[in-house]
């Protein structure tokens, strides 16, 4: 089994070897590795930035030799935007779309070679209200099911499009907003959304780790419900569906102010009934105190039983049975923001 | 003009190009579009949106610091720098 992993320094191949991992890399020394992505002809996709030069989008047969495109999405200069950086690649049919900040969406047809902006997003109406929270202003999740889509925005919230990602709307009814007094009105955006995770076999029904606790929805998002019944912290940026068995996975993180595991206590929690309640996943935790964090791209799954995720303190943490029995993995990286099931 | 420009090993080896090249102009904005026709995937990582030199880039010139108006001549070395920062 291959595990990719992006990291703040470059992106890394483990490769299981009797019973040991080899570590290849890294690829793109010295540069960030954003996203990891594959493309509709399985051609691997990576985003890679640097705080000098920018963003750009390598593609790749083997994960050994990459190649970068001539040109990675890119704001036109007149809208006087940043290209920061790539959060996700989603792959859907013969399309790939990449979530970016500053906030947007960009689609490419060719593999992501060239990149088209999604206009009816990109230029939302309420697109002057759209504020940066502490990870920037980016648009970080992306889901689709048929003509149905819908975009996670940090601060901003879930948008949906019912026609194939022509028009949006948001989508927060039921979330609390952040940084707002209570008795305030409640504005249209605003809401800070971490992660969303739908199955593909009941795709209205979605689940959402957002700044301000955990949700679900069963509309599609027209309404959202807390449930964060047995979670020790309702803050995190890990929400996984598995779609093989149903199993839901969280990792908390005590609050907004300090995202670390609560008491240090670094676990997983997992839900057999989509969401009610929640449990700690499984064995394999280590008694002693890992102040580390989990990011929203950090946690990836073949739906078949096996997961993996990194921490921002650069460690590997893997269960081949469902979240029954978790091993860390000894390789040590630098601090990981995307990783991959190869 | 003909002058050559290096680039960071940080840069060309990434982005999967020459470490130099061979380039034309009698401006530094010349010799840069005259690199990214040869190079086209380096523009963005040197030029932002708006037009203007990444601020964490810097153009030498024969060991003085450039903009993109400064003349250039004949067999000169330009050098593109980062800023030597980060973690």
């Amino acid at each position: 089994m291959k595990i990719a992993v992006g990291t703040e320094k470059g992106a890394y191949l483990l490769e299981e070897s009797g019973g040991s991992w080899n570590v290849d890399g890294p690829r793109f020394p010295g540069w960030k590795v954003s996203a990891l992505g594959m493309a509709p002809d399985g051609t691997y996709l990576a985003a890679v930035g640097s705080n000098w030069f920018g963003v750009g989008i390598h593609r790749s047969d083997d994960f050994a030799t990459w190649q970068q495109t001539e040109t990675p999405p890119e704001w036109p200069p007149e809208l006087e935007r940043k290209m920061e950086q790539v959060w996700t690649f989603h792959t859907s049919g013969d399309r790939v779309w990449a979530g970016v900040a500053e906030a947007g969406l960009f689609t490419s047809d060719d593999g992501g070679v060239t990149w088209d902006p999604v206009a009816g997003l990109n230029e939302h109406r309420t697109r002057g209200d759209w504020q940066p929270g502490l990870g920037g202003l980016c648009a970080h999740r992306v889901k689709i099911d048929r003509d149905t889509h819908w975009v996670a925005i940090s601060s901003v919230g879930v948008f949906r499009s019912d026609d194939g990602g022509e028009t949006w709307e948001p989508k927060d009814d039921g979330v609390a907003t952040v940084g707002l007094p209570e008795d305030a009105p409640r504005p249209e955006v605003g809401y800070c959304v971490h992660c969303i995770a739908h199955d593909p076999a009941d795709p209205r029904r979605i689940w959402r780790q957002d700044h301000s606790g955990v949700y679900r929805t069963d509309d599609g998002g027209d309404n959202w419900e807390r449930i964060e019944n047995g979670l020790p912290a309702g803050f995190g940026f890990v929400m996984w569906r598995d779609a093989g068995s149903g199993r839901l996975f969280t990792i908390p993180l005590e609050a907004s102010d300090n995202r670390t595991p609560v008491n240090g206590a670094l676990r997983v929690y997992r839900s057999d009934n989509d969401g009610d309640s929640w449990t700690v996943s499984g064995e394999g935790w280590s008694p002693a105190s890992q102040f580390t964090g989990v990011l929203r791209g950090a946690f990836d799954g073949d739906h078949e039983g096996t997961f993996c995720f990194g921490t921002t303190g650069g460690k590997l943490w893997l269960t081949r049975d469902n979240g029954d029995n978790w091993q860390e993995l000894a390789p040590a990286l630098p601090r990981i923001g995307a990783v991959q099931l190869l | 003009m003909t002058a050559t420009i290096k680039l960071p090993r940080m840069l060309w080896e990434t982005a999967n190009t020459e470490p130099a090249y061979d380039v034309e102009g009698v401006v530094v904005s010349e010799i840069l579009d005259d690199l990214f026709r040869q190079a086209p995937g380096l523009r963005n990582h040197i030029i932002e949106e708006t037009g203007i030199v990444r601020p964490h880039v810097s153009i030498f010139v024969d060991g003085f610091q450039s903009d993109l108006d400064t003349s250039v001549g004949e067999g000169s070395e330009i050098r593109v720098l980062h800023a030597v920062s980060g973690g």
